[in-house]
């Protein structure tokens, strides 16, 4: 029983998901295909390089803190923020940078590093709840034990507590880089037209270009990195825990 | 030659219960002692306190005569096994006995021959053994890592957790037996934590009964077990007969006679007389279950008595083996 529905529910996937994508297979007599600029390569795999570092970076303290002591409150308004459209968000923050822009002098609006505060943004609960995951599971008696051979509170943490929530770690920063591959809301956005990434340029292909084929062998291909990249994740934190 | 330890009316809380009240003990220099207790009465958190795991609401505790009261764990030089070993998982054989060194910052060939001697200490083979994953080792072998860890660092001050509560009693009764070595041989202070009454005897010079957060009697095992202060020392340190003064002539309280002291037929000064309800097979000798006066009465006696089931036996006891407490 359980294995028909987990088999429905992965044909259900690979029909509405991967099909489509694949899409471009019926269209090959539609041209040449596009590839990106390297630029926009290499902007995209910095901008998520990024946003994945410094959500998880902003996320491990307060994961840290919420599973030591954080009260339900804390731990609602924090992870509030996942149920918000990802629109909707990228045009408060617009609010925000203008308010930024108006009393600080600072212009995020259109720049790289707007765009990474969005992102930022958008993919912290991610990395709140993973990181979560992974801190919770510690116990004491490893911590306690490090204490009393030595070990100040940094040491410890840095010897004891770190390395036992590196699966955490990885897998929150591969989530995340992934989710900001594709990201296209917040680029288009935040990045007001200026800050072009390979989602943006998917969606130019689709809907502005027409290029079917060259569209979905570029998400295709987006998709079977995901797909890799969270085999290999799954795999390794298994492995270590 | 370890360093002593003390505590002076050590008073614990825990979310508003007292977990220990008004503890004070003395451990001198080099000295084994045992904290004997049931579950739940305060003997890990007596550990902890010493280690500075926890913080004591009143009270304090000194370690070589210092204060240490408010010192953190790690500047303490004390040494701990773990009731649940607490080995780092993340760390292999060697890395998890190196890591008390490694913060010491020694030199690696310093580290790496203290670590090679810690595990032949504990009999493991380094050959074998240094680059395991702890989680490949047997129970046993775990228990040996974490006391090779605990050991590397020569503490002044070793406390041992209910180490071995979790492994086969071959295993345990060796390891306690080196573990007795190691303390004579190395001299460090030791204070052993346990439920066990027969690891308690095995390892201890001097044994701490615990019950309900307070230390009921301390003494060397022989002491307790001849002069117990009240009846739960009696019944929780051995086995007894506990029976009320009146009815042996006094005016109150109880008499302790232990099951060996009771003798079957006999010319002794108590006699009673009583059907054999329970006997049972126990290696060296038979302990039989008599019912008199609503009492069941404990004996040892050798193998070969003649006695089966329902015999009405005359049994009794000498003075000189009663010992009286007051409640």
């Amino acid at each position: 029983m359980i294995r028909k529905i987990a088999l429905s529910t992965l044909a259900a996937v690979v029909l509405l998901f991967y099909l489509p994508f694949a899409a471009f297979l019926h269209f090959t007599t539609g041209g040449e295909l596009r590839l990106p600029t390297a630029g926009v390569v290499v902007t995209t795999l910095l901008l998520a390089v990024a946003t994945a570092a410094l959500a998880i970076a902003l996320a491990y303290p307060a994961a840290y803190y919420l599973a030591r002591r954080g009260s339900e409150l804390e731990f609602a308004l924090l992870v509030a923020p996942l149920w918000v459209g990802t629109l909707l968000k990228a045009y408060s923050l617009l609010v925000v940078f203008v308010l930024v822009e108006r009393y600080f002098g600072l212009s995020l609006w259109g720049t790289p590093a707007g765009v990474l505060v969005g992102m930022v943004y958008e993919y912290f609960p991610y990395a709140l709840l993973t990181l979560y995951a992974a801190v919770e599971k510690l116990t004491e008696g490893p911590i306690n034990a490090a204490r009393v051979l030595g070990a100040s509170k940094m040491q410890t943490f840095l010897r004891v507590e770190l390395p036992l929530t590196t699966p955490g770690v990885v897998a929150a920063f591969v989530l995340i880089f992934l989710f900001a591959l594709g990201d296209v809301i917040m680029p288009a956005v935040l990045g007001a037209g200026k800050v072009y990434t390979f989602g943006s340029y998917v969606w130019d292909l689709y809907f502005k270009a027409r290029d079917i084929l060259s569209g979905g062998v570029m998400s295709t291909a987006l998709a079977g990195l995901s797909l890799l990249a969270t085999y290999v994740v799954f795999r390794t934190v298994r492995y270590s825990l | 030659m370890g360093l002593s330890v003390a505590l002076r009316d050590v008073v614990v809380h825990y979310g508003g219960s007292p977990i220990l009240k008004n503890i004070s003990l003395s451990i001198e220099a080099g000295e084994g002692l045992v904290v004997l207790g049931p579950s739940g009465c305060g003997k890990s958190t007596l550990l902890r306190t010493i280690a500075g795991l926890v913080t004591p609401a009143g009270g304090r505790v000194y370690i070589g005569g210092v204060d240490v009261t408010n010192t953190p764990p790690d500047k303490r030089g004390v040494s701990m096994v773990f009731q649940d070993l607490a080995l780092f998982p993340h760390l292999d054989v060697f890395e998890n006995v190196a890591f008390g060194l490694r913060l010491r910052r020694l030199a690696e060939a310093e580290i790496r021959r203290r670590v090679v001697e810690a595990l032949e200490l504990v009999r493991l083979d380094s050959r074998v053994f240094l680059h395991r994953r702890v989680g490949q080792l047997s129970g046993g072998q775990q228990q040996r890592v974490a006391l090779a860890r605990a050991l590397v660092v020569e503490p002044e001050v070793l406390l041992l957790d209910e180490p071995f509560s979790h492994i086969d009693l071959d295993i345990k009764n060796q390891l306690l037996e080196e573990l007795k070595m190691l303390h004579n041989r190395l001299g460090f202070t030791m204070v052993y934590v346990t439920h066990d009454r027969f690891e308690a005897v095995e390892v201890g010079d001097k044994i701490a009964l615990m019950r309900d957060g307070e230390i009921v009697q301390v003494g060397r095992p022989m002491e307790i077990y001849r002069m117990p202060k009240n009846r739960f020392v009696a019944e929780f340190f051995g086995e007894a007969n506990v029976i009320s003064g009146e009815a042996v002539g006094l005016a109150g309280g109880h008499v302790v006679v232990r099951p060996e002291d009771v003798v079957l037929g006999g010319d002794t000064t108590y006699r009673l007389k009583g059907t054999v309800v329970d006997i049972t097979f126990l290696w060296h000798y038979l302990k039989v279950e008599i019912e008199s006066g609503g009492y069941i009465y404990k004996a040892y006696v050798d193998l070969d008595t003649p006695i089966s089931l329902g015999d009405v036996v005359e049994f009794g006891w000498s003075a000189r083996d009663m010992y009286v407490i007051n409640d």
